[in-house]
């Protein structure tokens, strides 16, 4: 099992292979660690299209709970 | 004069039946919607405990399967504990029931007719000498000239007994009136891949078929066509005309090359059957025992990726789920034999029962250690992920700390293994696999099945975290009944 933590600013629903994975950010302010199948994901987020890139394909290996694979989407200005 | 006009109409009726049997059983989907039929997504929890998911695999083993499952089933309804809404049964909050040919039949037939269950399917099936009705249909000379013909066989005449006798025509499109869980996945095996097909629309779609007007009889028939006894059960495969099937993201992920194998083999041959080129036209199916004899393949990856049209991963991380409860009824045996005794070695059908079940029941043995293996993991990733989040706050006053949702997973297995007492467990570890019990053996069967559930650790300790105050309901199995099965003299 990986883990995967999904950056946006704002909180936001995440995606992945087109499937909801619940909200990036957690009801403390911090993230959800998601737990994910190893290998290749494409990931986006949902709600308005103000982010970038559109969607991100990661293959993701190598992570622990304590050091999940931070996917980084940043917010268009 | 009489017998002649008997005898042509007989002939008349068999070649109109042998007429009718050229057509494929399952018909072509008129256009690809990933959005309807006999999906997980499209039955309701109707007052199902929303954060807990108890899923259900059923192993093969005849109608000794089909009798230990329904003892749980029967163990489950008992099961009382006191939720939101007062008093419920264990058994109405069930998600998933994963079944495997014997096991098959109690898990269908409880998903059509869940008022009658309890009281109907003993005498409907558990009773039935279903071999005899077989071999009945097989001496009728009007089934010789069918059989005779290429579009019909073996496993559609056993087909046609089960929808008659047990299943009463219904069709998988009934299991979606109402549509409501447990979510009923009839598992065989696909001859060519050696995998496991299960009679969903997911995976129907990859056939563009309509699964919804298919016979469930097909299905269970297809899910216990042991080989040999019964001829595979063949589907058309219809992708070639096209449907516009569009496959899912999570699919086309797990199709990458590089993937690891368990993620990426059975995504890559999920879509082989849509492949233009050296396309199978026609799949055939034998028993799911073949790929997967307990049933817990499809729950494993359902649990432990995305690679499933049901995942519980995904569920888990929306937060919809907080309590996991996998029971796996397997109603495996270890018949003794006296081969040590002789310097000589076993024979040919020693040999061929040997290789038909052995290194099913050491991979079905692997299956259940995965899961317990994979739920110890997240129970423990979960914990270290929350405890240091828990240090970061009190150390430093940090309030945005990242987290794992809390869910709390429970393996429980039942099976023979299980039973302390060693005479009982060999009684019923040399029971035969067939499809005709006597009426006590089965009866032995369904009160050892719920002293196993309400005997088990690990059920307990799932109940209490859904109901502190839970006590498990004794069971007695009656010293009679025992001995009428497993004296030296009783015929089992």
């Amino acid at each position: 099992m990986e883990h995967v933590i999904v950056e946006f600013p704002e909180r936001r629903e995440v995606f992945m292979g087109g499937v909801s994975q619940g909200d990036n950010l957690n009801d403390s302010g911090g993230y959800w660690v998601l737990p994910v199948a190893e290998g290749w994901h494409t990931f986006t987020l949902g709600g308005p299209k103000d982010f970038a890139p559109e969607s991100q394909g990661v293959d993701v290996r190598g992570t622990t709970p304590g050091q999940p694979l931070h996917i980084v989407f940043t917010k268009k200005v | 004069m009489r017998v002649t006009v008997q005898s042509l109409l007989l002939l008349a009726a068999a070649a109109l039946l042998v007429a009718c049997a050229g057509q494929p059983i399952n018909t072509k989907l008129g256009a690809f919607d990933g959005t309807s039929g006999y999906r997980y997504r499209n039955l309701s929890s109707e007052g199902n405990a929303d954060d807990l998911l108890v899923i259900l695999a059923f192993s093969g083993g005849g109608t000794r399967a089909a009798a230990f499952s329904f003892g749980v089933m029967e163990g489950l309804s008992d099961t009382k504990y006191r939720g939101r809404n007062g008093e419920r049964a264990l058994l109405e909050d069930v998600d998933v029931i994963s079944s495997v040919s014997g096991g098959s039949f109690t898990a269908a037939y409880y998903a059509l007719f869940r008022k009658e269950f309890f009281k109907e399917f003993p005498g409907t099936f558990l009773h039935r000498d279903i071999e005899g009705d077989l071999l009945l249909r097989a001496l009728s000379p009007v089934n010789w000239v069918r059989l005779a013909s290429p579009g019909f066989d073996r496993i559609d005449m056993a087909a046609e007994l089960y929808d008659e006798v047990i299943f009463k025509g219904a069709k998988f499109s009934d299991l979606l009136n109402p549509p409501r869980r447990p979510f009923i996945i009839l598992n065989a095996t696909d001859m060519t891949l050696g995998h496991r097909f299960e009679f969903t629309q997911d995976q129907f779609d990859l056939l563009c078929s309509d699964l919804g007007p298919l016979k469930v009889a097909n299905g269970v028939a297809a899910s216990s066509a042991f080989p040999g006894l019964l001829s595979p059960l063949t589907l058309k495969n219809f992708s070639a005309e096209g449907c516009g099937y569009q496959a899912p993201g999570w699919l086309t992920d797990a199709a990458q090359k590089g993937n690891p194998m368990p993620r990426y083999v059975p995504a890559r041959e999920a879509l082989s059957y849509q492949a233009r080129e050296h396309g199978r036209p026609y799949i055939h199916l034998l028993d799911g025992g073949l790929a997967d004899n307990i049933g817990l393949r499809g729950p494993y990856m359902a649990l432990s990726s995305d690679a499933s049209p049901w995942s519980v991963l995904s569920r888990i991380n929306q937060g919809r789920v907080r309590r996991v409860v996998v029971i796996t009824a397997n109603a495996k045996t270890k018949p003794s034999h006296d081969w040590d005794q002789r310097r000589r070695a076993p024979g040919v059908f020693s040999v061929l029962g040997f290789v038909a079940s052995g290194p099913m029941d050491n991979y079905s043995f692997d299956t259940v250690q995965m899961v317990r293996d994979f739920f110890t993991q997240q129970n423990a990733d979960i914990k270290s992920v929350n405890d240091c989040a828990v240090r970061i706050k009190d150390a430093c006053g940090v309030t945005g700390t990242d987290q794992r949702r809390i869910v709390d997973f429970f393996a429980v297995e039942l099976s023979f293994d299980a039973v302390d007492d060693d005479a009982l467990r060999g009684c019923l570890d040399n029971l035969p696999t067939s499809f005709a019990l006597p009426q006590k053996t089965a009866g032995l069967l369904r009160v050892v099945a719920r002293s196993l559930l309400m005997g088990s650790k690990d059920f307990h300790a799932a109940m209490r975290t859904i109901d502190p105050a839970w006590t498990p309901s004794p069971v007695t199995i009656d010293p009679a009944l025992r001995a009428a099965v497993c004296a030296p003299s009783a015929s089992r």
